[in-house]
């Protein structure tokens, strides 16, 4: 077979739904940062991107919590798996593969350690972007500094996700879940 | 400059429980990859990440419905809310990091 179930949910878990992220983030993005001064925007303009930016938000987050769940209860236990004693072909247990020689071993030591880890910060932040910008509408477009703040958190969010994903493409690369 | 709006304490909320989230799963993390804290295992086949995660989720929820429950009909100044859920975020994603960089 071309692709096993565990390669399939690796590509579900970094292509799909990490790529989603990426792709939805960019236009949210935008969306708050043309909005952030709020001059010279037409009512209407303003009313439908603020509209825009609640569900591009909501998506985000539903996204980033996806990604979360699917990699860490679907794709990392095959990727952490043992191998039994006395196993000679290493290819089926990536962590295993990674930890055999000293030039990367650092994949998972590091890699692999802060990829675990540091996309959990990233999604409860997101979900308060998006539960503000979703429900709390009228007080956004009163204060241009909640704006700001959005707007630093968001971009947080996407520096998160995107060193996140670099590492999972090296890691991949070094060691595919196959 | 952040303003004062009435009733914006849900917000403050959201905000703050968000950066105490993220700290809390950053401290977690810290002390246990230090062997400091020792993390259950809540599913065996993922190890202490799904401890660390469940209880840093738990905590962020706790946190969030401890705080709209007294802040929701507040009003508030989110500039220095939103600096502390700064702050704490990178306190977070820092303790999430740390461990693994200087091991």
């Amino acid at each position: 077979m071309l692709f096993s179930e565990r390669s399939i949910w690796t590509m579900v878990h970094g292509i799909g739904l990490g790529g989603g992220f990426l792709i939805v983030f960019s236009s949210a993005f935008y969306c708050l940062w043309v909005l952030r001064s709020g001059d010279g925007l037409p009512e209407a303009a303003s009313r439908k991107l603020y509209a825009f930016l609640g569900g591009a938000n909501v998506l985000l987050a539903v996204i980033l919590w996806l990604t979360i769940f699917v990699g860490t209860y679907v794709s990392f236990p095959g990727y952490r798996a043992n191998p039994p004693a006395g196993a000679t072909d290493l290819t089926p247990y990536p962590k295993a593969v990674l930890k055999a020689t000293e030039e990367t071993a650092w994949l998972h030591d590091i890699a692999m350690e802060v990829k675990e880890h540091l996309p959990w910060v990233a999604a409860m932040v997101m979900t308060a972007v998006a539960y503000i910008s979703l429900l709390h509408r009228t007080s956004l477009q009163q204060d241009a500094g909640l704006r700001g703040t959005l707007l630093v958190l968001l971009a947080t969010t996407f520096g998160v996700v995107a060193l996140v994903a670099l590492l999972g493409v090296l890691i991949n690369k070094a060691a595919p879940l196959t | 400059m952040h303003q004062t709006t009435l009733n914006n304490g849900a917000i403050a909320a959201a905000l703050l429980a968000a950066g105490l989230g993220g700290f809390g799963m950053g401290l977690i993390t810290f002390l246990s990859a230090l062997g400091i804290l020792p993390v259950p295992v809540l599913y065996a086949p993922v190890g202490g990440l799904s401890g660390q995660s469940t209880i840093s989720i738990v905590l962020w929820l706790g946190f969030w419905l401890g705080l709209h429950f007294f802040w929701r009909k507040r009003s508030f100044n989110l500039n220095p809310i939103g600096r502390a859920c700064l702050i704490l975020t990178g306190l977070g994603l820092a303790g999430t990091v740390l461990p693994f960089l200087l091991r």
